[in-house]
């Protein structure tokens, strides 16, 4: 058989996009990484959070619980507001909630200070536009981020309805000092998308999340809602509670009382 | 036939020489995105895309109009497109090659980029998009390669490219269909919450693709020994005409949905594109300047149908051109992001290294067309003459 | 063949320059790649040092996907300590110097891992430099 340069460059080329082309189809139909929708109804562990803004408020100037989540997970705090990082932090109550604010609402009501985070959806837009699944949820419904798979498109951000995400636009390591750095957390390179993980390395190993912890005014509750005798399901009994843009039908974990 | 592209005559070395020129610059700002990350870009945590993803959108929809010629030539038979369909397909080739270029540019980890591959996710509207891109500009190549391989020896075109041809078609609609997806699921952002984003992506498509396509030809016209034919360009121009007033007619249906319900929310992007919200509104000259562009394009196309020459048509459809430039490649995107899911509003301006990135990338993509249509142009005049 | 002349010298030149690393050493010696530093006065490793040197890399990958992706935090067992699967916090705790550790086979094969980007290499103390 003949066989002559141009025919066998045809032929290495279709037999080498042929060979990409399946190996993303088995990858796709064995569905490794592929969140599926699963009915939520069975499952025992859904981790939550339930934040008391009256308890809060006592103390408007108080940051401990960002400052714990900053220092503990080396997030760098960048003063242009282009830039920013950030995984837990405090925006005013008209921003946070504006379909809940109306003409007569109390000035102080307007501009008391909120605690937001990354809302950890039941039906996360951000994992759903991922291209990587760098992000993805987990069975106890953290949201997590790979830092490692991550290709930094920032689809996730534009996805995301709450404004949870930042991106590393330049290296973090030059802007947090070696002596602030928490050896025992990494840091995150130039070019990934970070945010709140529910400190998902310090409850798989039996943890409260940092923000929780560093609350003197016991503010926030992190636990179980799948549980019904769970202490945050037990706090939520008849009790009028926000959710920020339910509507969107994320279903975020995150409950405000007020 | 690819030898065609080693001989010219001095103007095309110009070109040549002029487009590498114009591709130094970005190059230099390039290594130093990578080296600095994306703080060098006028992007932000609120406007986290910008003038890349913005040309990477626009530039679809130029690809996804090639079809504009392909569908009269192939499907209703008429001839007289057959002088064109090549140059479209060709002017997708690098369009898309453009695509894949800018959503590269616009990466925080370049060098992850086979992750898209070794961990497809379905789920995700870019991962279709990756996939109708990457088989567009397969599937454009091979037909148009084939084409004037077989022109070029004078023998019929080979049976088997006519399903591709007849495949090419629902796949240009498509990936501007999954473009326009990308942005239209996405909950938070109202301005792109629209059913009719798929529509009026491929309504200014084939407005703007197409106006590119017929001032490509022009030129050729004017500079090669090849003539396209006017009386060919004049009835492309017509499937302009009537893409545009469609593309004109969706934004008042946009304008008449958020303001007629009057929900705050789908009315804030607009009115800060084209008003001006709370103070800030960097674009809204811009987007005043494109619906003038856009009606005043249309206005021309209108009257110079019946006229010997042909002035008035290009600049019609320069104007056509840049009046859905600015509203897809420049106030859609951003627009998205303003005001933010906390209602406050961070403004974006491209930097300096967007700007040299971007030229260069045209220039990438415009010398590959300029190659492209090299190879077309000596095997037809040669033919011809 | 047309253009013999210029195609065969060509490609031996290729063959040359593309095997330099390899005659470059067998002519002048390859220089002995010392055993990395260990500082400490623990007796195992998570596993053998044959397959450490081959298959760090892989265990370090199979620990990240494990922590990490499947939310599997357990320990490893090495003789009687056990260890979380943490290259920071368990590795570096014993190899506790990354010049005299890590760097020295890394720069010598000129291999540039991602790690330290984001994970912290311990202190460098002075007796470790």
């Amino acid at each position: 058989m003949q066989i002559n340069r141009r025919d066998f460059l045809k032929k290495a080329g279709i037999a080498g996009v042929s060979l990409i082309a399946g190996g993303m189809l088995y990858k796709v139909f064995k569905g490794d990484d592929i969140i599926s929708v699963t009915d939520q109804s069975n499952v025992n562990t859904r981790w939550a959070m339930l934040i008391d803004m009256k308890k809060c408020a006592g103390k408007p100037d108080c940051t401990d619980c960002i400052f714990a989540c900053n220092k503990g997970h080396n997030v760098p705090e960048i003063a242009d507001i282009r830039r920013e990082i950030k995984w837990i932090w405090k925006a005013d109550f008209e921003s946070v909630f504006p379909e809940n604010t109306n003409e007569y609402t109390d000035a102080s009501v307007r501009s008391q200070n909120v605690i937001v985070a990354c809302n950890h959806c039941e039906n996360p837009p951000c994992v759903r536009v991922c291209p990587v699944g760098a992000t993805w949820k987990r069975a106890d419904g953290i949201v997590m981020m790979d830092h490692h798979r991550c290709i930094g498109c920032r689809y996730c951000m534009a996805a995301c309805p709450y404004g949870s995400r930042s991106f590393n636009w330049k290296d973090p390591r030059r802007i947090l000092s070696r002596n602030d750095i928490n050896a025992e957390y990494p840091v995150r390179t130039k070019g990934v998308v970070e945010k709140c993980n529910f400190c998902a390395e310090r409850i798989d190993t039996g943890k409260q999340p940092l923000c929780v912890e560093a609350c003197t005014e016991r503010a926030i509750l992190f636990g179980n809602i799948a549980d019904s005798g769970s202490e945050i399901r037990r706090a939520l009994k008849g009790k009028h509670v926000l959710r920020r843009k339910a509507e969107l039908g994320t279903n975020p974990e995150i409950y405000y009382l007020i | 036939m690819l030898e065609k592209v080693l001989t010219g005559k001095k103007h095309y070395w110009m070109l040549i020489g002029g487009l590498l020129a114009l591709m130094i610059p970005g190059i230099f700002f390039y290594v130093k995105q990578i080296q600095e990350g994306l703080a060098v870009t006028g992007m932000s945590r609120d406007v986290s895309w910008g003038l890349y993803i913005s040309q990477f959108t626009f530039l679809v929809g130029v690809a996804a109009s090639a079809v504009v010629v392909v569908i009269p030539y192939y499907l209703h038979n008429i001839k007289q497109f057959g002088r064109l369909v090549i140059l479209g397909e060709f002017l997708a080739v690098s369009a898309v090659f453009m695509c894949l270029l800018f959503i590269f540019a616009d990466m925080g980890q370049p060098f992850r980029i086979l992750n898209v591959l070794l961990y497809p996710s379905p789920n995700s509207l870019m991962f279709w998009d990756t996939v109708a891109l990457l088989g567009y500009l397969v599937l454009n190549l091979v037909i148009a390669w084939t084409a004037l391989s077989a022109e070029y020896k004078g023998v019929p075109v080979p049976g088997w490219i006519t399903p591709l041809i007849y495949l090419s078609i629902p796949w240009a609609i498509s990936i501007h269909t999954v473009t326009a997806f990308l942005y239209a699921g996405l909950p938070g952002r109202p301005l792109w919450l629209t059913s009719i984003m798929g529509a009026r992506f491929i309504a200014s498509a084939f407005a703007s693709g197409p106006s590119l396509l017929i001032l490509l030809c022009l030129i050729v016209r004017k500079y090669t020994s090849f003539d396209p034919g006017i009386p060919q360009l004049k009835a492309v121009a017509r499937i302009v005409i009537y893409a545009l007033i469609i593309n004109l007619f969706f934004i008042i249906l946009e304008f008449f949905t958020a303001y007629y319900s009057g929900i705050p929310s789908h009315r804030h992007s607009l009115e800060y594109l084209y008003f001006g919200l709370t103070g800030n509104g960097s674009l809204v000259w811009f987007m005043r300047i494109s619906l003038v562009l856009g009606v005043a394009g249309l206005a021309g196309l209108l009257f110079q149908s019946k006229r010997e020459n042909t002035t008035l048509l290009t600049v019609s459809l320069i104007a056509v051109f840049f009046s859905v430039w600015l509203d897809k490649g420049l106030g859609l995107v951003v627009g998205g992001f303003i005001p933010t899911p906390f209602e406050s509003i961070t403004e974006y301006s491209p930097a300096i290294t967007e700007i040299a990135v971007s030229l260069s990338i045209f220039a990438v993509g415009f010398l590959i067309l300029t190659m492209l249509y090299k190879i077309v142009i000596t095997i037809r005049v040669s033919n011809e003459g | 063949m047309y253009d013999g002349m210029k195609i065969i010298p060509g490609i031996i030149l290729f063959i040359v320059l593309v095997s330099f690393p390899v005659w470059y050493d067998s002519l002048n010696g390859s220089p002995e790649l010392s055993d990395p530093e260990l500082t400490h006065g623990k007796k195992y490793c998570v596993m053998p040092k044959e397959f450490m040197r081959s298959n760090h890399m892989v265990l370090l990958h199979e620990w990240r996907d494990s922590v990490v992706r499947d939310g599997n935090r357990g320990k490893v067992k090495a003789g009687s300590e056990a260890y979380d699967k943490s290259l920071s916090n368990s590795c570096m705790k014993c190899h506790a110097s990354k010049k005299n550790f890590c760097d020295r086979c890394h720069g010598r094969l000129d291999v540039n891992p991602a790690c330290w980007d984001c994970h912290n290499p311990p202190e460098e103390t002075a007796h470790a430099n």
